[in-house]
């Protein structure tokens, strides 16, 4: 049981490290105004992310 | 009783790292088993972590608990987010480690298997987790801000625009040589070119499947991903032996340079979710998973070092890059020790996802700490290799012939026996048509791994293919940089410009998206192309500026960071910051010195340019060739000319901080910081 609980925890970090859980992060923290649905808010996240140096050498 | 306990294992860990260090820097001579360069600096970077990043954190930086971080206060759900702080470090850690920390051990290897490992293990601990520990907290105070603002804002405008330009420089001279090492790995290789040819509608594929079809679904697009890689990689087997598709995926380095800048303007110029964002996500995964089986398989096989402690290249003759070991060994490896470029990083994304200002140190030392491991990795995959194989792999045909015999003959005349017929049934074994002058590094740590991993699985059988899939790795996150960078230095080229002409800077301007992908592509590309043509191989003269460059960016970021430490009242332990930034100093200077003005020609570009340029005069370079040594001489004098500009930056920056030292020091100017004001976190206890 405890292993199923730790697999559950290691499988949501990975989600959340690929970037997989985004979108539900997003939507759990969305405070009023206009919601942006699942494709607008990935296209809107990679704009944002690939203007600044995001890989190193 | 605790105490005590904890006191023991402490020790017994510090014992157990100096004595592994201790094997390897004292054995003479006497096979010295890999797994000793694991331990060693496994334990290091324990005892460094537990200790060294306590201090930092606690008395150097005080770090605040209790303070609340711009992912708390600003939390928005798309670019500040609370993170957990293992997702945060697996983050930057996958952001840091690209093919740096793996190139720049391999090369550095010709000196011997010491200098190198002792290199990334002290400068890592001492220098590179310092820095990007310390530019992370200067982030995480000010909401996030990048190195650029922190230095437009505490040191002042001219630092900021200093280490702007730094940072474009580093960038330009970093796309080319990455770029060059892509070139030189895939050169003449069909299995190789095709597999990284195919990567290219693989990660369109996903692009797609994330943008119509599955619209964010990271982790299905990846998998879908691999497994099509994995099938590119066997598959390039079939290409590579078929008489039809062999010749077609046979490519030249010119055709493969001209293919790269191609590519690198298409990757700036097309929508980012169709074929930067999927390769990114596909070689974040396959990156953490190679460096873990690497690790894995180390353990696992133990492999027995073949290269001496030292070699005779020391003396600043080595065949794979010129120059004596200090300071050239210092420079070669930058990535993987001391990393300016990471400080780009501690003030980007990173710091909007801390949760908590302590978090801080795993993040920042910790993941450094990961890095510097993968290029002790990456030196023992190197150094597994017979030194006489390694040599032929990557030492240029300028410097050992241009056949087999002529090159074997030179190697074991320098104390390395090699027979042509191993280099031949190498060659075979990992499916390529030849291994010798095969520069830049990527090729001769893909044989190293091939090596570990077949022993690990599947044996000589499977060598060929584990071999193309190091090569995958390599080729796979070279381009994820090359993607990012190019895009990432075309909107620093549209922010430059923005003054002057403000239709390139506006957003969504396709003139401006062409001109300026245009523009950065050029610059990398022009390097790219003289390094392709440089009759010595490229990386000789491209990866030291690149190593002076990185460096020289490591220093601005570290200059900031004693400003900041004075401003703090920190004055008695500037130390922590100002030693590394001394290092670096003198380190870069001595090296971009002797790269300008060296006497050796395979060392000073401006030697280089004048003996060629004597040659023609006497007339001893054929009328056909003379249009070429022109541009080789041109080339040369450009290298020395950029050498000398990084130099100037980090001078300038240094007399720029050290005068806002003084003005504090004697009062002239406030010691005020330009950071958030606090605001108490709601996870610190007490709180409401």
């Amino acid at each position: 049981m405890r292993a199923r609980a730790w697999l559950r925890v290691l499988w949501q970090r990975l989600r959340e490290w690929s970037g997989d859980a985004a979108y539900e992060t997003y939507l759990a923290r969305a405070r009023g105004g206009a919601v942006l649905d699942r494709e607008a808010f990935y296209l809107d996240s990679l704009r944002r992310r690939y203007e600044r140096p995001t890989r190193c050498c | 009783m605790k105490r005590l306990v904890s006191l023991l294992v402490w020790l017994g860990v510090a014992c157990l790292g100096a004595g592994a260090l201790g094997a390897i820097a004292l054995s003479r001579g006497e096979p010295v088993n890999g797994i000793f360069f694991v331990v060693g600096a496994g334990c290091t970077y324990l005892v460094a972590y537990r200790f060294y990043s306590a201090f930092i954190a606690a008395r150097v930086l005080s770090l605040d608990a209790t303070r609340a971080t711009p992912a708390e206060r600003l939390d928005d759900g798309r670019d500040f987010v609370p993170t957990n702080r293992w997702v945060v470090l697996g983050h930057h850690f996958a952001a840091i480690a690209g093919p740096g920390p793996l190139v720049g051990p391999t090369l550095a290897a010709q000196f011997g298997y010491l200098p190198g490992t002792l290199w990334l293990v002290v400068g890592a601990v001492l220098g590179g987790c310092v820095q990007d520990f310390v530019v992370l907290f200067l982030s995480l105070r000010r909401d996030g801000r990048s190195l650029g603002q922190i230095a437009r804002d505490e040191v002042g405008r001219r630092a900021g625009l200093l280490a702007m330009a730094s940072v474009l420089g580093i960038m330009v001279i970093l796309l080319a040589v990455i770029a060059l090492v892509f070139v030189n790995a895939l050169k003449a290789s069909p299995w190789g070119a095709f597999t990284i040819a195919m990567t290219i509608p693989i990660a369109m594929l996903m692009g797609l499947y994330m943008r119509f079809w599955r619209p964010g679904r990271v982790m299905e697009a990846s998998a879908i991903g691999f497994v099509l890689i994995l099938a590119a990689v066997v598959g390039g087997q079939w290409v590579s032996r078929s008489p039809d598709w062999a010749p077609v995926f046979t490519l030249t380095g010119t055709t493969l340079a001209a293919a790269v800048i191609v590519y690198g303007f298409a990757a700036s110029a097309l929508p980012v979710w169709l074929l930067l964002a999927p390769r990114d996500y596909l070689s974040a995964f396959i990156k953490v998973g190679v460096m873990l089986a690497l690790a894995g398989g180390i353990v696992l096989v133990r492999p027995t070092i073949q290269m001496p402690a030292l070699t005779r290249f020391v003396d600043g003759t080595g065949p794979v890059f010129a120059g004596t070991i200090f300071p050239f060994c210092f420079i070669t490896i930058a990535c993987g020790a001391v990393s300016g470029f990471h400080a780009l990083i501690s003030s980007g994304t990173t710091p909007k996802l801390l949760t908590q200002e302590s978090d801080a140190r795993l993040v920042g030392y910790g993941s450094m700490l990961m890095e510097s491991l993968v290029g002790v990795m990456a030196m023992v995959a190197a150094c597994a290799l017979e030194p006489g194989v390694y040599f032929a792999i990557n030492a240029p045909a300028g410097i050992v012939g241009t056949t087999a015999q002529q090159a074997a003959a030179t190697i074991s005349r320098w104390g390395f026996p090699l027979d042509p017929a191993t280099m031949h049934d190498l060659a075979r074994s990992v499916g390529e048509q030849t291994l010798f002058n095969r520069t830049g590094g990527a090729p001769s740590l893909a044989v190293g791994m091939a090596h570990i991993f077949s022993r690990t699985l599947g044996g000589d059988r499977l060598l060929g293919i584990w071999y193309h899939f190091a090569i995958m790795f390599e080729a796979l996150f070279i381009l994820t940089v090359l993607d990012a960078g190019t895009r990432v230095g075309r909107f620093m080229v549209q922010e430059l410009l923005g003054p002057v002409l403000p239709r390139v800077a506006r957003a969504g301007s396709w003139t401006g998206t062409l001109l300026t992908s245009g523009l950065i592509v050029a610059a990398w590309g022009y390097f790219l192309y003289q390094g392709v043509l440089d009759p010595l191989g490229g990386i000789n003269s491209l990866w030291p500026l690149f190593g002076i460059s990185n460096q020289i960016l490591a220093a601005v970021a570290l200059v900031v960071a004693t400003t900041v430490l004075i401003k703090m009242g920190r004055t008695r332990y500037v130390w922590v910051t100002l030693l590394p930034t001394a290092w670096l100093v003198v380190v870069t200077l001595t090296g971009a010195w002797q790269k300008v003005f060296h006497e050796n020609p395979r060392i000073g570009f401006l030697a280089d340019a004048r003996v060629i340029e004597q040659q023609i005069a006497d007339g001893r370079v054929p009328e056909a060739k003379v249009a070429e040594a022109r541009r080789v001489v041109f080339n040369a004098r450009l290298d020395a000319a950029v050498t000398a500009f990084f130099a100037l930056l980090i001078v300038l920056l240094l007399a720029e901080g050290g005068l806002e030292w003084y003005r504090i020091a004697t009062g002239q100017r406030s010691a005020t910081l330009t950071e958030s004001p606090y605001v108490r976190t709601k996870w610190a206890e007490g709180s409401p």
